[in-house]
């Protein structure tokens, strides 16, 4: 990928996965990693943040005779996936404005 | 690497951390292993990088969070306190300015002892090589054969130890150097990344 994954942005993708559904690490890193490109250990920092600053709780449930961590979003961690989607919207439109629209370029392939 | 050698191995790399979050590093990674499914004896490294990276990883986000505090803690400095350090500055000055000079003074005779250190031990050795060669050629003329040998021995002694010393010089200066180096760059990362927190 060209363009970099910065911590804000990481931690945004997260709480937007986790919106969707609750989940445990593996599937979390496994559905980020389909889009983005991180490594499997990228995410664990992340989810431990997100978790101390009260974004995400945890639970946990047996499996196969051992336990899965699932996470889930918190109030305030759906707050915060607002902000960040406002954020988000607002820094592509000042990015699109300076590069151009996708309709006025003709792609290359 | 299996998943015991790689889940002690994070742990002994995690051990300066708080026990609560070693243990949820722990316990998080034995279960990702889990469900990574991996045939035995397959080397869980190559999914999750060395132990050493992965402790790296979680210890390097933890500092960061915990320099933030320090300086948001730093930043907040009410006005008053600003008054009193301006006033300490004032008052201090006379006591202040003379000290800095002492301070930069004594920076430059060490760089300047150092350096002449340095400099003999470069000169020491040079002395050596060359009264070696001098000795070795002056063993020809030597009395007999034995003397000759001796002479000659001790000459090439001379000069390898002259050699060794030219060498060992060599290395202290570099090493002295890249330590001064990392100071200085060590310093100004410091100073960029408090520049860059407080844009």
């Amino acid at each position: 990928m060209t363009y970099q994954l910065t911590a804000p942005l990481l931690d945004a993708c997260v709480l937007g996965v986790v919106e969707k559904e609750d989940v445990y690490g593996y599937t979390l890193t496994q559905r980020v990693m389909d889009v983005v490109d991180i490594s499997e250990s990228t995410l664990y920092p992340v989810l431990r943040r997100l978790q101390k600053s009260g974004l995400l709780e945890t639970y946990d449930v047996p499996y196969q005779g051992r336990n899965r961590r699932y996470y889930r979003i918190t109030p305030p961690g759906r707050d915060q996936l607002h902000f960040f989607r406002s954020e988000w919207i607002t820094y592509k439109d000042k990015i699109d404005s300076l590069l151009g629209s996708p309709k006025l370029i003709t792609t290359a392939d | 690497m299996d998943k015991q050698t790689f889940l002690q191995e994070l742990d002994y790399r995690l051990r300066h951390m708080p026990e609560e979050d070693k243990l949820d590093a722990i316990e998080y990674y034995s279960e990702y292993i889990d469900d990574l499914n991996l045939p035995p004896d397959s080397d869980i490294c190559i999914h999750l990088g060395s132990p050493k990276e992965v402790a790296r990883q979680i210890i390097a986000d933890t500092t960061e969070k915990k320099i933030d505090e320090q300086q948001e803690k730093n930043t907040t400095k009410g006005f008053g306190s600003i008054l009193w350090l301006v006033i300490l500055g004032i008052f201090a000055s006379p006591i202040a300015l003379p000290l800095a000079i002492a301070a930069i003074v004594l920076i430059f005779a060490g760089v300047v002892t150092i350096g002449s250190i340095i400099f003999a031990f470069g000169v020491s050795g040079f002395a050596c090589v060359i009264s070696g060669i001098l000795i070795t050629i002056v063993s020809l003329t030597a009395a007999g054969l034995a003397q000759k040998f001796i002479v000659l021995g001790c000459g090439l002694f001379v000069i390898g130890l002259g050699i060794m010393f030219l060498l060992g010089t060599a290395a202290l200066a570099r090493a002295l150097v890249s330590l001064i180096s990392s100071i200085i760059k060590k310093r100004l990362l410091k100073k960029k990344a408090g520049k860059a927190q407080v844009a």
